[in-house]
């Protein structure tokens, strides 16, 4: 008896904590620069072609991330892929994590 | 206590040995890993989600599902064993 309350308390746990957790956003593109607190990207489509067959195309639709509270992985510099998971809050996106594709690339070639 | 202060202070020094080797470099940067959530849909989706956004969660549902996973196939293996007519149920030994 006490182990069936154990199971559905967890599992309400964690269906009252999923509610809260479905908010963050990925977004993929080109580094264009990046300081202590801001990172801008160029953002790329989901379109893979023979030219861009790892990463999508370039859309022109620069994105800048706050990183205050973002974790950083490579460090990136302008002109690597970075793939970045944030929230946003207000007009601001915060960056949650950035990962460095083009120095981490973990799909098969 | 002498012996456990001189144990520790060689596995202390031990430990700061390899920084004095020639070879040595700076510390390496942090592996991070974003799941691409733009092509996923679903439980997939709340699960890469989960991921990126709350690690600690999704550690707590690896775990829970792991648990699950582990108890459906004991009781799927107590199935199959009751089905071959062993009585696995009872620890009494015939022979004695």
């Amino acid at each position: 008896m006490k182990k069936t309350i154990a199971t559905i308390t967890t599992l309400l746990l964690l269906a009252a904590f999923a509610t809260t957790a479905l908010a963050g956003e990925v977004a993929q593109g080109r580094c264009v620069s990046i300081d202590a607190q801001t990172l801008v990207i160029e953002e790329f489509d989901l379109v893979k072609t023979p030219e861009n067959k790892n990463y999508g195309n370039p859309t022109g639709i620069e994105s800048s991330f706050d990183l205050a509270a973002a974790k950083i992985g490579i460090p990136p510099e302008p002109g690597d892929i970075l793939r970045i998971a944030y929230d946003v809050k207000g007009n601001a996106k915060h960056a949650i994590k950035v990962m460095n594709v083009s120095k981490q690339d973990l799909s098969k070639k | 206590m002498k012996k456990t202060m001189l144990t520790l202070a060689t596995l202390l020094g031990l430990a700061l040995l390899p920084g004095l080797a020639l070879a040595a470099g700076g510390g390496a940067s942090e592996l991070v890993v974003v799941a691409d959530t733009r092509v996923l849909s679903g439980w997939m989706l709340y699960f890469a989600d989960l991921y990126n956004t709350n690690i600690v969660l999704f550690a707590l549902w690896a775990t829970v599902l792991t648990a699950m996973y582990g108890a459906l196939l004991g009781f799927l293996m107590d199935f199959v064993m009751s089905r071959t007519g062993l009585d696995l149920t009872s620890r009494k030994i015939v022979e004695h």
